[in-house]
């Protein structure tokens, strides 16, 4: 009298499992994530690796290529470039990654209260969602800078909380369509109140295009924190950051005459925005529900 | 169960559920769904009412608006739902989410798609426990097992961590099941529980129920379209038609002596072993009635053999015959059809 046991006692892999192996299928992603650990590894660990105060001005040394005492060179106050891009990466990750943790916060719980209570909440977040994304977001940060000293946390805030509509849209337009599910009801039939079936039931299931949407918006922080401190808004000197290296470099005797101040900043831009989108993409193939089922 | 009557007819034990002319509508944009046009009917505790009638009659809504998930456009009009002295329609939603899952456990038609694919089975049903019971994880984990093992679900120590989808239909009804029942409800609602299983597997969840039924003494409200399985279970019987109870009576009476046309032509419709193949089936002529028409008369009487002029201008009200009979017809068929009654074992 029991039930037939399709998969008897046998381990069956979980959703995770099998998104983790496939994930790691991924040759781009492998490397771009091996350099992504690589780089935080090396951030985090800066007052140890890097070899001299990324401030401290050396008039002796400036203006130097290349050499054994300073492998990447100085620049004209005779600052240290290794060091200069370790802290530097530091402030751009930290601002990529913290910006994207903002942006997601906000744009999930949106979308799920859009999506689940539908009716006029939906109306005013998406109305208000439209608004912000028609904002062009590089001018407002750059008024913003002007009103308010930027740093890391306003800059943090500025990018976040003008970069979560996507977000927003992609958990709202899944979540219109779960909330008809039947084991929603189900839930509810079983006593779980609105707050439980949203963020117990609801946002596990939209969180797999949520963390691509996070990796993207790391690599978009990033590059924003870049253009932002190029064109002098961003961090300010003499605090280093990848952008504002760049921003150091304007001058085009510099650019040609000393290209060991720019060439390092900029390959860590890229390759790092490089290998946040790499990961991203690998992340989209590995959660996409579709291929979860067809791979069971 | 006589002596469970003979308490019920002398008023000593009082309905653990009471629905009173009950009026759920779906208000749409250019017309109003009639789905429950008037439900009355008393539930005791510890019996198994069944409620049977075809797709849109009105069962299904009738089950949700006891439990008040009858969500826009759709509403309740009017009516009143009383289960152990509280107004479930005027009772505040907090207070109603308490009672939901904890003292009248739920069970859906599909068990395929009425189970979170994204979390465990294990998590599913010490969720509830722990919503209403407050237990610990500790605890709650050790009486989901224990559930587990309560609705035969095999292994359950090393099915407590699988999902959803590595589980049979019938594995899947089991959890809910398992769900239901995990507060120790008074009433439990099966809302067709059996309609998505094979037929096998349909017997072993009728099986299930009746035995937790006795084990737990809970009261039972089965949902079905299906006559075998009120026949299985059932205590006393409501047949619906469009939106309204046309019959309520032990099952016994309804199966052997129905009083309402239409009961009497659903049974006629059921296939039967002792009858030639070449018989063609019977079928109820006509259609049931567009359930956006506000009732005129008795909403049966164009697809109804017996059907008099009174029928179109008056609706019948649900009235006594006998004491545990009562039927919403101006005909008494009993009197005056020559055929025999059909004879149906339920076993």
């Amino acid at each position: 009298m029991k039930d037939p046991q399709p998969t008897s006692n046998e381990r069956v892999e979980s959703p995770n499992q099998m998104a983790i192996r496939r994930f790691l299928g991924h040759r781009f992603a492998k490397i771009g994530g091996t350099f992504l650990i690589i780089l935080s590894f090396v951030v985090a660990l800066a007052p140890i690796l890097a070899p001299y105060d990324p401030i401290a001005i050396d008039i002796r040394d400036s203006m130097m290529a290349p050499n054994t005492r300073h492998f990447l060179g100085t620049d004209i106050a005779g600052r240290d470039v290794l060091s200069r891009l370790i802290y530097g990466a530091r402030v751009s990750l930290i601002v990529g990654i913290a910006a994207a943790l903002v942006s997601t916060t906000v744009g999930l719980s949106l979308g799920l209260c859009a999506g689940f209570y539908r009716g006029w909440v939906d109306s005013v977040i998406m109305r208000f969602t439209e608004i912000i994304m028609s904002f062009p977001t590089l001018i407002l940060l750059i008024v913003t800078a002007v009103l308010v000293t930027p740093g890391v946390v306003s800059i943090v805030i500025g990018i976040g909380l003008f970069s979560w509509p996507t977000t927003c849209r992609i958990v709202r337009g899944m979540v219109l369509s779960l909330r008809e599910q039947d084991f929603i009801l189900a839930g509810r039939a079983a006593g779980a109140g609105s707050f439980r079936l949203v963020w117990r039931h609801l946002m596990p299931m939209v969180l797999a295009p949520v963390i691509v949407a996070t990796t993207l918006l790391v690599a978009d922080g990033i590059l924003l924190e870049a253009m932002l401190s190029y064109l002098g808004f961003g961090i300010q000197p003499p605090q280093p950051s990848l952008g504002a290296m760049l921003h150091e470099t304007q001058d085009i005797g510099i650019l040609v005459g000393m290209p060991w101040l720019w060439i390092s900043p900029g390959l860590v831009i890229s390759a790092s925005v490089l290998a946040v989108n790499f990961v991203g993409d690998a992340l989209r193939d590995a959660l996409d529900p579709h291929q979860i089922l067809r791979g069971a | 169960m006589a002596e469970h009557d003979a308490l019920v007819h002398a008023g000593v034990q009082k309905p653990l559920l009471s629905v009173v002319h009950l009026r759920t509508d779906f208000v749409l944009a250019n017309s109003v769904v009639h789905a429950v046009r008037d439900v009355t009917f008393d539930i005791y505790p510890g019996e198994a009412v069944g409620v049977v009638g075809e797709s849109g009659s009105g069962k299904s809504i009738s089950a949700l608006s006891i439990i008040g998930l009858i969500r826009p456009p759709g509403r309740i009009v009017s009516g009143s739902v009383t289960f152990q002295g509280r107004d479930l329609i005027h009772i505040s939603r907090e207070d109603l989410r308490k009672i939901r899952g904890k003292e009248i456990g739920f069970i859906f038609q599909d068990p395929m798609t009425h189970l979170n694919p994204v979390l465990t089975v294990g998590r599913q049903i010490t969720e509830t426990v722990r919503v209403h019971l407050g237990l610990t994880a500790a605890a709650a984990r050790a009486r989901a097992l224990e559930l587990m093992d309560l609705v035969e679900l095999p292994h359950a120590r090393s099915r407590f961590d699988n999902y959803p989808h590595q589980f049979s239909g019938g594995m899947r009804q089991r959890v809910l099941i398992a769900i239901a029942i995990s507060c120790n409800p008074q009433l439990l609602i099966a809302d067709e529980p059996t309609t998505a299983l094979d037929a096998t597997v349909q017997a072993q969840i009728l099986d299930l129920i009746n035995r937790l039924r006795s084990e737990l003494g809970m009261a039972v409200l089965i949902i079905t379209h299906d006559m075998g399985v009120i026949a299985g279970i059932a205590n006393r019987v409501a047949v619906m038609y469009a939106g309204r109870i046309v019959e309520l009576a032990n099952v016994d009476d309804v199966f052997l002596r129905p009083r309402h046309p239409y009961t009497s032509a659903l049974l006629e419709s059921i296939p039967r072993v002792d009858h030639p193949v070449a018989r063609a089936l019977y079928t109820i002529p006509g259609q049931p009635p567009d359930p956006t028409l506000e009732s005129v008369g008795c909403m049966y009487r164009l697809r109804c053999k017996f059907s008099l002029p009174r029928c179109e201008a008056e609706v019948p009200q649900l009235d006594m015959v006998t004491p545990k009979h009562e039927v919403a017809c101006f005909t008494d068929i009993s009197l005056d059809t020559g055929e025999p009654a059909p004879d149906l074992d339920p076993s």
